[in-house]
Formats: C-alpha cells, sequence, structure tokens
C-alpha cells in the first residue's frame, strides 16, 4: 500500500513533531489499517484493538524523537514491532507462559467460526515463531500490502533475491502450520 | 546448485510470487497443483489471506482518533504548565521549538550572563580597586575584559550555530 498524493509520510512527521495535529491526524489516517492488520495478525483478537491504540499513543508520545534517518514508514514499522514485542513480554508476565491459548473459542456454537478462529490462532502462533526476516517479509507482503518491488527497495535487495526470501518465509510458515496440524490430531 | 536447478529455483519463486500477487489482488486464482510443495505453499497462503480478511474496522478508527487528539491536547497542556518563566521568556527555548536546536537557548543564556556581568564589573568596588593595583588603569583592564567576553560570546555562537 503506497501513498503518493499530499505530503510525504516525512513532511507529515515534521509538521506533526512542531506540533501540528494536523499533521499527526493524517498520518494516523494513513497508517491506521497498516498497523491494524499487522496487530491482526499477530496478537489475540481480545487485545487487537487495545495494542492497535497502544502503537498510536506511543506514536504520538515519539514522534518528537523521529529525526528523518531513516523513512518514517520503517521507523514506524520499527516502533510497532517493539509494541507487540512488549504485550507479549508483559502477557507472559503476567500469564507465566507465552502460549496462545484456545479458551476464546470453547462454548460458541458456531461450528464454522470456530474454525476460522482456531486457524487464525494457529496462524498467529506460527508466525510468531518465525524468524523475524521471515515473519517481517510476510507481514509487509500481506498486512502492508506492499508490492515485491517495494519491499525489495525497502529491503535493499533485488526483486528477485526478495521473491526467493519471500518463498522461503511461505515454506517455513508452512512447515510450523503442518506441525501444528499434527499436534491437533494427535 | 547447478545451472538448471537455479533456473527452476528461480521460477518456483516467480509463480509464488504471481501466485500471491494475484491473491491478493482478489483475482481468480487456483491452485496449480504442479506437486506436492507447491500445493502445500498456495495452501498456506489462502490461509494467510483467510485470516486478516476482515482486518478492517471504521468504528475502532474513529474511536481511536478521538483518543488521540484527547491525549495530544492533554500533552499538550502538561507540556505548557511544565514550561517555567524562563523558558517562555527566552526564544528557543521552548521544547518543540528546540528540536534540532538544542545548545541555541544555553548560547543565548550564556550570552545574557556575560553581558550581564560586563556591564557590572567595573561598579564593583573591590575587582576595580584590585585592577588598579595590578594593571595601572581601570580604563585597559575593561577594555581587555570587554574584548575577552566578545571573543567568548562569538565562540559560543558559532559552536550553537554549528550544532544546530
Amino acid at each position: 500500500m503506497t501513498f503518493q498524493n499530499g505530503p510525504s509520510d516525512e513532511e507529515l512527521a515534521y509538521l506533526a513533531k512542531q506540533g501540528n495535529l494536523d499533521a499527526f491526524t493524517s498520518l494516523y489516517r494513513r497508517y491506521f489499517n497498516v498497523v491494524y492488520k499487522r496487530v491482526f495478525y499477530l496478537i489475540p483478537e481480545a487485545d487487537v484493538e487495545d495494542v492497535t491504540q497502544e502503537i498510536f499513543i506511543a506514536l504520538l508520545r515519539s514522534i518528537k524523537g523521529f529525526q528523518g534517518k531513516a523513512l518514517f514508514r520503517t521507523w514506524f514499522r520499527t516502533l510497532t514491532t517493539r509494541q507487540i514485542a512488549e504485550y507479549y513480554r508483559s502477557k507472559s508476565r503476567r500469564d507465566g507462559n507465552l502460549s496462545l491459548k484456545l479458551d476464546a473459542i470453547e462454548g460458541l456454537s458456531d461450528h464454522s467460526f470456530n474454525e476460522n478462529l482456531e486457524s487464525r490462532i494457529w496462524v498467529q502462533k506460527a508466525l510468531n515463531e518465525l524468524p523475524d526476516q521471515y515473519r517481517e517479509i510476510i507481514l509487509m507482503r500481506f498486512a502492508e500490502e506492499l508490492s515485491f518491488n517495494e519491499i525489495a527497495s525497502l529491503l535493499n535487495r533485488h526483486p528477485e533475491g526478495t521473491k526467493s526470501l519471500f518463498r522461503r518465509a511461505i515454506s517455513a510458515l508452512s512447515e510450523k502450520l503442518e506441525e501444528v496440524d499434527v499436534q491437533k490430531t494427535a | 546448485m547447478s545451472k538448471k536447478q537455479l533456473n527452476s529455483e528461480t521460477q518456483m519463486d516467480e509463480e509464488l510470487a504471481a501466485f500471491t500477487d494475484r491473491l491478493l489482488s482478489d483475482q481468480p486464482v487456483e491452485e496449480s497443483g504442479v506437486n506436492q510443495e507447491s500445493a502445500a505453499l498456495e495452501a498456506t497462503l489462502f490461509r494467510l489471506k483467510a485470516t486478516a480478511k476482515d482486518a478492517t474496522n471504521e468504528v475502532l478508527r474513529q474511536r481511536i482518533e478521538k483518543e488521540l487528539v484527547r491525549e495530544w491536547k492533554k500533552d499538550l497542556v502538561a507540556n505548557q504548565k511544565q514550561e517555567s518563566g524562563w523558558q517562555r521568556f527566552l526564544p528557543g527555548s521552548r521544547p518543540q521549538q528546540s528540536q534540532g536546536r538544542p545548545t541555541w537557548a544555553l548560547t543565548l543564556g550564556v550570552v545574557i550572563l556575560a553581558l550581564v556581568v560586563i556591564a557590572l564589573l567595573p561598579a564593583g568596588p573591590s575587582i576595580t580597586s584590585n585592577m588598579q593595583a595590578t594593571a595601572g588603569t581601570a580604563g585597559q583592564n575593561q577594555i581587555i575584559l570587554f574584548g575577552l567576553a566578545v571573543v567568548v560570546i562569538i565562540g559560543l555562537l558559532f559552536v550553537g550555530r554549528k550544532r544546530s
């Protein structure tokens, strides 16, 4: 997903740094779906809304630290990843382990809905267990909806190398999901 | 890896990327079924897409936007309360204005302090009497002192500009 009209992200970030609320709101509107989707892929559904809000509050608090050394998109992705990691750290402290629980789907009557939700939970678990670079390239394509050429440019890679990395990432995810299916049937 | 194998790998990368593009742009896709590996990867892509197919929430977007505006205004009020008198007095020393030029306020503060010291020095009886005793005339000492202060001020201004 690219934003070609109007001021660039960096220009908006600079104005927001100067205290311009409209610029900050524009950035928020540009990035809401991207962040919400990324969180949706990685966080249990019950917490998606809270974590999405926390990420944007964190942006509001740290926008003054944006110096323009990296693209805003890259800087904000790092901030988002840090917030998601913080969510899992605090969850781990609270619950004592990192495993995703299936309690949420118990007691629901719609079978197909249960299957979808269960599938989503296992995909989340598998994604969270992938090496960082595999998880990132999958989320850049699926959550941020960046084209392979855009991803290649952001990662400083050749498009061919990017597609190769993507296939390896999907292959690793596929293996993780197979492991999960085996666990479920065992 | 042989050249033939490499070509085959590259072709598989391209095919999977093209399949993903079609899938995400909601174009009709058919599972290739070329081999078991391709089928497994394509099935994974279908699951990935299905995972976030409902990931849009306009009500939430508006709710968070209102919350952010509220937080922004709250922060603004808190920042204004934290500003002390000298911060209000000195231009460029307020947090939002001083981004990227943090030494400017400091430089200005030192310059003002130096000017005050210069203005007060000749009036101090103990200092002027010492100067008269050691250097002969107060006028010469004041000129030297003033020259020294000018050099310090220019130096500080130069440093401040360079850093900003």
